[in-house]
């Protein structure tokens, strides 16, 4: 066995030293990219408990407030309201309806 | 040269393994903590709605709200899917409270069962009656490696005992 035969040559090591970058850039690529995605889950949730305690606030409400709906003749009105949050991208809003105590 | 570059390279491998591994750690206790808090409150306000729709003379209190402790009394149980004047059946008698970093509950004549981890505190306020305040806190399992602290996070919500009365009166027949 000829000494030059013995362990890597300098392109081998070049080549997976290359590799090496190029893997360690895409793994800390998609670990950014599932720590951006948990920020989005954590701020729509956030976003959807503080329209609960709006929707909450509204129902204890009273009198009731919002659109009045009249749905049958002489029946007690219902009160419509929208929720809206701007981060719960994709939501028309939270429709509540709620009746006169 | 090359047999210093290529130790190198297996050396930045294993950093590399190790700090991914560690960014998979954290991520990993932070969506353990998160789903835990996320699942508290739809459980909490399904066990409260039904304590929520008091009776006339029923013998229990439907919702008893101390700072760390709330009892829910809900007759929800009974043969043909009828109220039957007892709370002997499961989760009809429940204690909800927080204690060793778990949300615990208590049916009946039990003991307390943690039910969801994570949850490091637990308050309850009823100055806003028929509206009940909760407030939670939930800690991750251990401290992660790239922030500071067991990252607590905590979230406060309401629930509306929209016919709950103090006093009510016999229903015509």
């Amino acid at each position: 066995m000829g000494k030059e035969e013995l362990g890597f040559t300098l392109v081998e090591v070049l080549i997976s030293l290359m590799l090496l970058i190029l893997a360690t850039v895409s793994l800390f690529q998609s670990l950014d990219q599932a720590f951006r995605h948990y920020g989005l889950a954590e701020g729509r949730w956030k976003a959807t408990v503080e329209v609960w305690n709006q929707i909450e606030l509204l129902r204890a409400k009273s009198p009731a407030t919002g659109e009045p709906l009249l749905i049958l003749p002489n029946s007690r009105p219902l009160y419509r309201s929208v929720v809206r949050d701007s981060r719960l991208v994709g939501q028309s809003g939270w429709e509540i309806l709620i009746a006169e105590k | 040269m090359a047999s210093l570059l290529s130790t190198l390279v297996f050396l930045g491998f294993f950093l590399v393994v190790e700090q991914f591994q560690k960014g998979c750690s954290d991520l990993h206790l932070l969506l353990d903590r998160d789903s835990n808090l996320w699942l508290a409150p739809l459980l909490l306000s399904r066990w409260i709605a039904p304590a929520g729709n008091n009776r006339w003379d029923q013998p229990w209190p439907g919702v008893a709200v101390q700072p760390e402790l709330l009892e829910l009394n809900s007759d929800i149980h009974g043969k043909g899917g009828f109220p039957d004047s007892e709370l002997s059946s499961s989760f009809e008698a429940l204690q909800l409270r927080a204690s060793r970093t778990n949300l615990q509950v208590k049916s009946g004549q039990g003991s307390f069962q943690p039910v969801i981890k994570n949850i490091a505190g637990l308050t309850f306020d009823s100055e806003q009656m028929p509206m009940i305040t909760i407030r939670l806190e939930a800690v991750t399992d251990r401290p992660p490696f790239f922030f500071e602290g067991n990252l607590l996070e905590t979230v406060e919500f309401f629930v509306l005992l929209r016919n709950y009365r103090p006093s009510l009166f016999r229903e015509a027949r």
